[in-house]
Formats: C-alpha cells, structure tokens, sequence
C-alpha cells in the first residue's frame, strides 16, 4: 500500500468506490469522484440515495468494499483503525442535520471540543488566534452567535443557533475538509439559505473544502460544484 | 494521557447531566459497601475480642477435665470444674521454674447471675486483654475482706456504684442460697473492656473463703455461724481454686511446660494453650457469619445489577452523544472507554463514599457499642481481607461495567455517524 498523493489538489478523491451494507444491494458504485482542494461541491439525493452513506466513508468510519478514498492526499485503507479515527478529527469538520452539539456542555465547550480531542486542530487554531479560546471567540462572532449565548448549555439554544454551533466547531482549528449532512433540514425556509452563505464564506476564510450533502435541490447554485447520487453511477450502458 | 484526561472530563459532565438515577445506583453501591465492609470489620473484631479474651497468657490450668470446658470456665466463668485444683498443686505451678506468673481464680459464686471471681493481686498485675491492655481500675481494690470490684456491665446493669452493699449467692440458679449474712461493698468498677470481665465480680481468694467458714459441702452447717467480724479468727488461706491462668518467661517452652504440668505426679491437671482453644471454639459457634456474608455478597449483586440496567438504560439516550464524539475523532476504544470510566467511576464514588461513611459510623458508635454491647469496633486502615472485597467490589463494578462497554462498541460500528434522530 502506497501513501503518495495522486494528486496534491484533492481535498477528496474516490476511485472505483463500491460498498453495499451487509446483506443489502449495491449501495454505491463511483468510478471517479475528485473535490478539489478549496472547492465546495454540492451532492444532491434523494433520500436512501446513500448521501450519509458516503460522507462515512470519507470519514473513515466505515471501510468500500472495494476501491479507494483517499482525503488530504492518504489513502484512507493504509491507516489502522485508530489512525483513522484519528485522522478523521484532524482533517475533518462534519456538521449533522440535527443533533450536533453535547447537551450538557455550553456552547463554547461545545465549538472548542475539537481542539481537546485533536492535537493537529489545537495548534492551528493557536496558530491562527493565539489561544484556543480567542479561535473559539472569533468563530462564533464570525457566524452570529452573541456573546450571550456562549455560556449557555447546548440544550437552551434555538435550532438555528445549534447549527451556527456546529458550523463554528466543524470549523475550529482549520480541518481542511468540512463535511455537512443535511444541516439546513431542520432550519426554517428562509434561514437556510443565510446558513449556508455563512458557512461556505467561513470555510472560504480557513482555506476548507466543502463537501455538502442535501436533498434540497434549491441550495446548490451558491456552490461551486453540484452533482447528483445518480449522476455518479456508472452509466446504464457500461452496466449492460 | 491529555486526551484520557478529556475522556474522564467528558465522561463526568455526562454523567452529571444524569445524576438522578446516576445517584441511586452509588446509593446502592455506598450500602453494599457499608453492609460488606462492616460486616466484615463486625466478624473479625468480634472473632478478635473473642480470642484474645486473654492475652499475655500462656496456659490454662485446671483439675483434668475437657479442654474446652476449661476454656469456658477458665475464661468466660461459664459453667463449673468437676474437680478443683488443690492450693498444694497451685504452689508447686508457680514455682515451677518456667512459670513468670500464675492468677489463680476461684468460682462457683454469683451475684445476680453474674459470676463472681475470687482471684488475687497477680490478677491486677498480670492480666491482659485485646492487644496487651491492662486493667483499669476506678476505685479501690478488692484486697480487703467483704469487699468486691465490679465488671463494667455488671455495674451498668445493675446500676450500682461505690459503696453499694451487695450479697453473693452460691451457685447460679434462682433457689440457690444466699451469703446474706456477710455483705459486700462495692469498692471499684472497671472499665469497659469488650472482654469477661466485663461480666464479672471480683473478690479476694480470702473473702472467698470467709464466706464459706461456716459452711460445708455446699450449705451452711447447722447451728454455727460465724459473724464476719469473727472471721479472721480462722484460717482463710485458700484451699483450692479452680483454675490458673499461667504466664510463661519463655514462650516457646509452652509445649514442654504444658506436658510438665499435665505429668506430674499426684493429681492429673490439664494444661490448655488459650488461643488454639479459643479459636476452635470461635469456629464451632461462628457458623452464622457465613450466612450473613452471603446475605451482604447478594445486597452487592443487587446493587451491581441495578449499575449495569441503569447504564445500559441510559446508553441508548447517549446513543447520539457517542457519535457525535465519533464524529470528532473518537476512536472505538474512546468510545467504550468512557462508557468503562462512567461504571468503574461510579463504583470508585460508591466505594470511597461508603468507607468514609462507615468510617464516620465506627468512629461514632464504637464508643457506644463498647459500652452497651461489650463490642469491640476500632477504626483502623482495612485489612487484607477488607482490601480484597474492597478489590471484588471494584472488580464487580468492571465487570458490571462490560456489558455496557460492549453495546456502545457495536453501535458504535454500525452507526457510524447515522444514528441522529
Ligand atoms: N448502519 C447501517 N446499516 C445498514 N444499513 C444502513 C445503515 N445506514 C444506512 N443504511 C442503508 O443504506 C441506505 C442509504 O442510507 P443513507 O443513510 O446513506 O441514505 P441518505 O441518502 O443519507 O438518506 P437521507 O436523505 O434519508 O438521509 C438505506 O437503504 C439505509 O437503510
Ligand atoms: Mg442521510
């Protein structure tokens, strides 16, 4: 097994991907999928199209059954289990539909968590603010979040300010990979559209890839990609 | 190392959040502690105050007879000898050149069922108890005729003080005669001990023997009765006793002093080691501990299973929670480390808290249960046996622990991110 980047640009780069859960149909079956570095791409589906699927494979929690991920130039399959694990919290900042945040923890501990459990996104977030807590601080000014909202526990914040506190902890300590599941399903109409604005320009600012995965179709021209699920199956005639 | 520190953060704001049913199993940890760990104190202070009933003696000496029979009468003043031991024999004891001291005890009378001793100065100065304590001793001596020094409970019980007049009565039972013609005042009152003498009177052999001028096998003789101002007019040297308590210069000489003793010639004696008597009698009536350790080993389980359901319960409400950490770069191993840290954690606060509280009870009630009960509890660091249930306990709680560990790992797997709603 080589760990040498096929290219230096790929934020993301899938080659002949196939998986299928246990006992289940083929799932996915990507011949090519590449992100570049700096790129926000947009992934529409429908739902069962396998779109959380796959952002677990990128996140290395889940292994192909074939074929290769590499992410940030690594081959995903030459990493031990805890490697993995921890590659995952150093490369990449992940964003839920719901349910981002620890309850019991206020939202400030909640945006710092990365920079406890992964050295590689403490250092950048000193690097780039001098202190963790300033890193913390500056990003949820960045993405709305008054100051009075800092202390207070996860569970008494509204929905769309969960979500600009997950956005604010996917982006702490600079991951060069952000990737978002669905997080504007649970935000009213008319916020969605500002969520994402204030995400992709964030990770504009820390130099992210952006990876996001939606059924909401509407959202995809402020990327700068968009695909479908279907769209990277191998075409019927090749099938036949 | 930093990282198992955010692991042990993580793993107590979460379970801080769920302290409310949290709280109930360390309550029922704390209680299985206090119930195991106390009994076990109780058992083995209770086996301690029983076999070192007497300490610092070497030998049990009385007429030829059962050992344990002698045990009883000979230390706890239970029971009587068949036979007595001449004041000839008991002479040719304490000169026996391997002898360091001999206390002669002479029984058969009572005081409202308490038993009186009959004993002299090498009482006071050579009996021990518990860890080589002596005896202390608030008032006088017994050294004058007519006069008596009472054990802790028997002056608690009967509520009596210095200088209260008291009559012996020969023999234990309820129609036995009484000495009423020659009254004893209370001079002194030991301190509670936890030990027989507790329970018992103390008088001179030579009171022992004024009682009794008058009488003759057992009942007063007919038509003579001696004054007790008239008494030491006859000779009130001892005749016999019934036991001696013997203390050696050398120990290990115990085995052929004690063959010594039991071959002389003239009458046959027995010659008992206390403490190897003491514990096999211990084990003949100790059969009821068992039971009780078994009770408190079940209240453990109990307490252990309600550990294991309530985790369990809470697991699948932390279900999120775990891959949330997941998703930040928890490993598998994090994942059922703080699911482990949450059990052993628990068990750890049971278990010192538990301690600390029967600590705070012995250090309590000691003093109390010594004087009421005559029952020894000290406080002092845990013994090996109390540091291995210590241990089973903790053991029990990983254990308890596992099941838990192990659901979270396989969700954990499957999951993978995908378990939000
Ligand atoms: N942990 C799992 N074990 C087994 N099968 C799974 C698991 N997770 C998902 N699946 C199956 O894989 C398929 C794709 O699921 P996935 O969650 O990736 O879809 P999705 O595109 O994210 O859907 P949605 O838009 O509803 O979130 C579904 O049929 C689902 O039942
Ligand atoms: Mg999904």
């Amino acid at each position: 097994m080589v760990i040498e980047n096929p290219s230096q640009d790929y934020a993301v780069n899938l080659k002949n991907l196939l998986f299928h859960w246990p006992g289940q149909a083929p799932l996915l079956n990507i011949e090519s999928l590449a992100i570049a570095k700096g790129e926000s791409l947009f992934i529409a589906g429908h739902s069962g199209s396998g779109k959380s699927t796959l952002l677990n494979l990128i996140g290395g929690l889940i292994a192909p059954v074939k074929g290769e991920i590499w992410v940030e130039g690594v081959n995903l399959k030459a990493l031990s289990g805890p490697a993995r694990d921890r590659f995952r919290g150093d490369r990449v900042g992940f964003i839920f539909q719901s349910f981002n945040l620890l309850p019991y923890l206020s939202a400030q501990d909640n945006v710092a968590l990365p920079a406890k459990l992964s050295a590689y996104r403490r250092d950048r977030a000193k690097e780039a603010f001098g202190s963790v807590a300033a890193a913390v601080e500056s990003l949820m000014t960045s993405l709305d979040l008054s100051p009075d909202l800092w202390t207070r526990p996860a569970f008494r914040l509204s929905v769309g300010q969960r979500q600009r506190v997950a956005a604010a902890r996917a982006l702490l300590g600079r991951p060069p990979l952000i990737m978002a599941d669905e997080p504007t399903s649970s935000l009213d109409a008319d916020r969605r559209g500002a969520f994402v604005d204030l995400l992709l320009k964030e990770s504009q600012k820390a130099g992210a890839s952006v990876l996001f995965v939606s059924h909401e179709v509407a959202l995809a021209d402020r990327f700068g990609a968009y695909l479908t699920m279907e769209s990277l199956r191998p075409s019927p005639k090749e099938e036949a | 190392m930093s990282r198992l520190k955010t692991l042990l953060a993580l793993a107590a704001r979460s379970a801080f959040n769920r302290r409310g049913s949290l709280s109930l199993v360390t309550v029922a940890i704390i209680l299985s502690t206090i119930l195991l760990v106390g009994l076990e104190r109780l058992r083995t202070q209770v086996r301690e105050s029983f076999t070192q009933s007497v300490y610092g003696i070497d030998l049990l000496v009385g007429a030829r007879g059962g050992h344990a029979q002698l045990v009883l009468y000979a230390i706890f003043h239970l029971g009587g000898a068949t036979n007595n031991v001449s004041w000839a024999k008991v002479e040719e004891t304490v000169a026996l050149p391997e002898v360091a001291f001999a206390i002669p005890l002479s029984m058969g009378d009572y005081h409202r069922g308490f038993p009186v001793v009959a004993t002299d100065d090498n009482f006071l100065a050579h009996y021990r108890y518990r860890k080589n304590q002596g005896l202390k001793l608030n008032g006088q001596t017994f050294t004058e005729l007519f006069t008596v020094v009472l054990g802790a409970e028997v002056a608690r019980r009967l509520n009596y003080a210095k200088g209260d007049q008291i009559v012996l009565s020969h023999g234990g039972g309820d129609h036995s005669r009484v000495h009423d013609d020659k009254p004893f005042t209370v001079v002194g009152i030991f301190e509670p001990t936890g030990s027989p003498v507790d329970r018992s009177l103390y008088i001179s052999l030579e009171s022992m023997e004024a009682i009794h001028v008058d009488w003759r096998g057992g009942a007063p003789i007919p038509g003579f009765a001696v004054k007790p101002q008239d008494v030491k007019k006859f000779n009130l040297r001892p005749k016999s006793v019934t036991a001696l308590l013997v203390g050696l210069k050398n120990r290990r000489l115990i085995f052929q002093t004690q063959a010594k003793i039991q071959n002389a010639s003239g009458e046959a004696l027995s010659a008992v080691l206390p403490g190897v008597a003491l514990d096999q009698l211990f084990q003949l009536l100790g059969g009821g501990e068992r039971v009780l350790f078994l009770v408190s080993i079940l209240v453990t389980l109990t307490g252990l299973l309600g550990l294991t359901a309530t985790i369990l319960a809470s697991l699948s409400e932390r279900r999120r929670e775990l891959a949330i950490l997941r998703s930040l770069g928890a490993s598998l191993r994090d994942v059922v480390t703080l699911v482990t840290l949450e059990s052993l954690g628990l068990t750890l606060t049971g278990l010192v808290l538990g301690l600390a509280i029967l600590a705070g009870l012995i250090a309590f009630a000691g003093p109390f249960l010594l004087y009421r009960f005559g029952a020894v509890l000290e406080l002092s660091p845990p013994t090996t046996r109390e540091g291995l249930i210590l241990g089973g306990i903790l053991l029990a709680g990983l254990i308890a622990g596992l099941g838990p560990a192990l659901k979270a790992y396989f969700f954990s797997l499957s999951d993978g991110l995908n378990r939000q709603v």
